[in-house]
């Protein structure tokens, strides 16, 4: 069979509904795609580890503290197994790790920005999360079945992390007036990049990963679905959006294509972010600081006491 | 309400916290994505049993709820060992520092099974079950570098030199240890429960082909010498190269003398709760 009838049958089996395994042929544009979309999911999940770690040590209460460290290391764990599907696909964690930290690779652009304070931490675990939560549910039915089945277990967790940013914003919102704020400013910082994360309209004339269902729905929809969902609870909650600000429109909470400045999120995709350099500086460190342990790990050893 | 056993479970719940705190700076930060996750096991199994022993405090009527206890006090009214709030270092330190604590968390765990507050007893027995992991967790790292390559070796040997001489700060005896003692709310004084944890330590150091010198260094440094001013004081500090020991004594945490590394640790940990006095979160 030559390369163009394999790829005429693969187009077919997408087209109709199939799903694709690793060790199934796949066009090399598909493999390529895939790989870099999961590897830039495995890279989010360990730099979303990173604002959150940084507002860790300042919990304010023993509760909050176990399960804020509860929800970074789940993210350190999908991490573990993002990188792992990505991995059947050709290239090596250490690889991965590697152009990371080199700044060759991506992350998502909401782990670009700093964190100043406990209203970031609701802003992530409820705004963010559940912004994550809406791309990663459509993804369930991605054309790539390794990717769906470590998601379906990414999702469930995602699912609790959600209820527990609910839950810290709700107790901001119903507290004093100074945690209100705190909530006020981490929404007014957050809003823009919020908006962003789901990126801009998607080309679906050339966007490969749509043409062959690895993603199911476009940027547009995607963002649609999160601000019905969650700009009457901020609303509800009394708390007031900055630009863009959405509007009533026919049953749909809409943002205004023209209403939304791209340009920050143009400097975050070449990794110039207000905390690009220091936080992937920061890994930097402790990876090169740490060569001997990865030495430690590679070193035969047998567990016999 | 016994002053005595409030000052016990303060000291006990206090080194948790901060050990705990210290090693959840780990959490997302770890040298490698497995062991990130195995050790924030680690550091949310210490917060919790802070949170445990904080919460019998309370019970005695000595605050009215354990996140005051923990994060509503002044740095001089902290009992942990000097050891635990210092800087985790590189992952030697953090190693070291975990081993030392876990084994000696272990032997006073064993001791205070037979309590004669039969809270912290039942307490303590939950506790080992957990703590079992942890030795296990760190024995098996140990291992491997003890094994492994020269330089994490050798690392791991200047970390231990210093660790170890800070661990003495963990069996610094509890003020109103007498009446602790009396009152059978500690099974053993800490200068008995300290020997035990040397022969432990010394035993593995030996299994592990890990180098005598690093336990021999512990009894000049960690003798208790008595101060000009009356209060007893580390006889000699020997921190290693690299490590993140200040010169600064391995005792007097159990008095609520802290080290510089433990003010900033306190204002950064306690930063959010004193925002908003009484708030809830």
């Amino acid at each position: 069979m030559t390369y163009e009838d394999k790829l005429a049958r693969f187009n077919a089996h997408i087209d109709g509904g199939g799903k694709v395994e690793a060790s199934d042929f796949m066009p090399d544009d598909y493999r390529r795609g895939v790989l870099k979309f999961i590897e830039m999911h495995a890279n989010s999940e360990i730099m979303g580890a990173l604002p959150e770690r940084e507002c860790l040590p300042q919990a304010p209460t023993l509760l909050r503290k176990m399960s804020l460290a509860a929800k970074i290391q789940d993210e350190v764990g999908h991490a573990q197994l993002l990188y792992r599907v990505a991995e059947d696909l050709g290239k090596s964690r250490s690889a991965m790790y590697e152009d990371l930290l080199a700044g060759k690779s991506k992350f998502h652009n909401v782990f670009h920005y700093p964190v100043q304070h406990w209203g970031d931490v609701a802003i992530i675990g409820w705004l963010i999360d559940g912004a994550a939560l809406v791309t990663q549910a459509a993804l369930l039915d991605s054309s790539y079945a390794p990717y769906t089945r470590v998601l379906k277990r990414i999702c469930s967790e995602e699912q609790l992390h959600l209820r527990h940013g609910e839950h810290i914003t709700l107790m901001l919102a119903s507290g004093t007036e100074s945690q209100r704020d705190l909530f006020q400013d981490a929404l007014s910082r957050w809003w823009l990049p919020i908006i962003h994360f789901f990126g801009p309209r998607s080309n679906v004339e050339k966007d490969l990963l749509l043409r062959w269902k690895v993603k199911t729905r476009t940027n547009e929809d995607l963002r649609q679905e999160f601000l019905d969902r969650y700009v009457p609870k901020v609303l509800e909650l009394g708390f007031m959006f900055p630009s863009p600000v959405p509007v009533e429109s026919t049953g749909h909470w809409i943002v205004k294509d023209q209403d939304i400045d791209w340009a920050p999120l143009e400097a975050v995709k070449k990794n110039r972010g207000p905390e690009t350099t220091r936080r992937l500086a920061a890994r930097r460190d402790v990876y090169d600081r740490h060569r001997w342990v990865r030495e430690v790990l590679a070193a035969p050893f047998t567990y016999a006491a | 309400m016994s002053d005595s056993l409030a000052a016990l479970l303060t000291a006990l719940a206090d080194d948790e916290l901060i050990i705990g705190h210290r090693h959840s700076e780990w959490t997302g930060f770890a040298p490698h994505i497995e062991e990130d996750v195995a050790f924030s096991s680690i550091a949310q199994d210490e917060i919790g049993h802070a949170a445990a022993y904080y919460t019998r405090l309370s019970q005695l009527g000595h605050a009215s709820d354990a996140d005051r206890l923990a994060l509503g006090k002044d740095t001089v009214d902290y009992r942990n060992a000097i050891i635990c709030e210092r800087p985790n270092g590189d992952w030697s330190y953090t190693l070291a520092r975990h081993w030392l604590y876990d084994a000696a968390d272990s032997v006073r765990l064993e001791a205070l099974e037979s309590s004669a507050d039969h809270e912290l007893a039942a307490l303590a027995t939950k506790m080992r079950r957990e703590e079992r992991y942890h030795l296990l967790h760190a024995d098996t790292w140990m291992k491997r570098v003890a094994a492994g390559p020269v330089e994490g070796r050798t690392l791991l040997i200047t970390s231990l030199g210093s660790a170890f001489a800070e661990s003495a700060g963990l069996f610094e005896p509890i003020v109103e240890e007498e009446a602790a003692i009396e009152a059978g709310w500690l099974p053993a004084p800490s200068h008995e429960l300290r020997a035990r944890f040397l022969a432990r330590t010394a035993e593995s150091l030996e299994d592990w082909g890990l180098p005598a010198e690093v336990h021999a260094g512990l009894d000049r440094s960690a003798e208790f010498v008595a101060s000009s001013s009356g209060d007893l004081i580390a006889g000699r500090d020997r921190p290693g190269k690299d490590s993140p020991v200040a010169s600064h004594g391995a005792l007097g945490g159990r008095r609520g003398h802290h080290s510089e590394d433990f003010k900033s640790l306190w204002d950064d940990m306690t930063s959010t709760y004193r925002s908003n006095p009484g708030a809830a979160w």
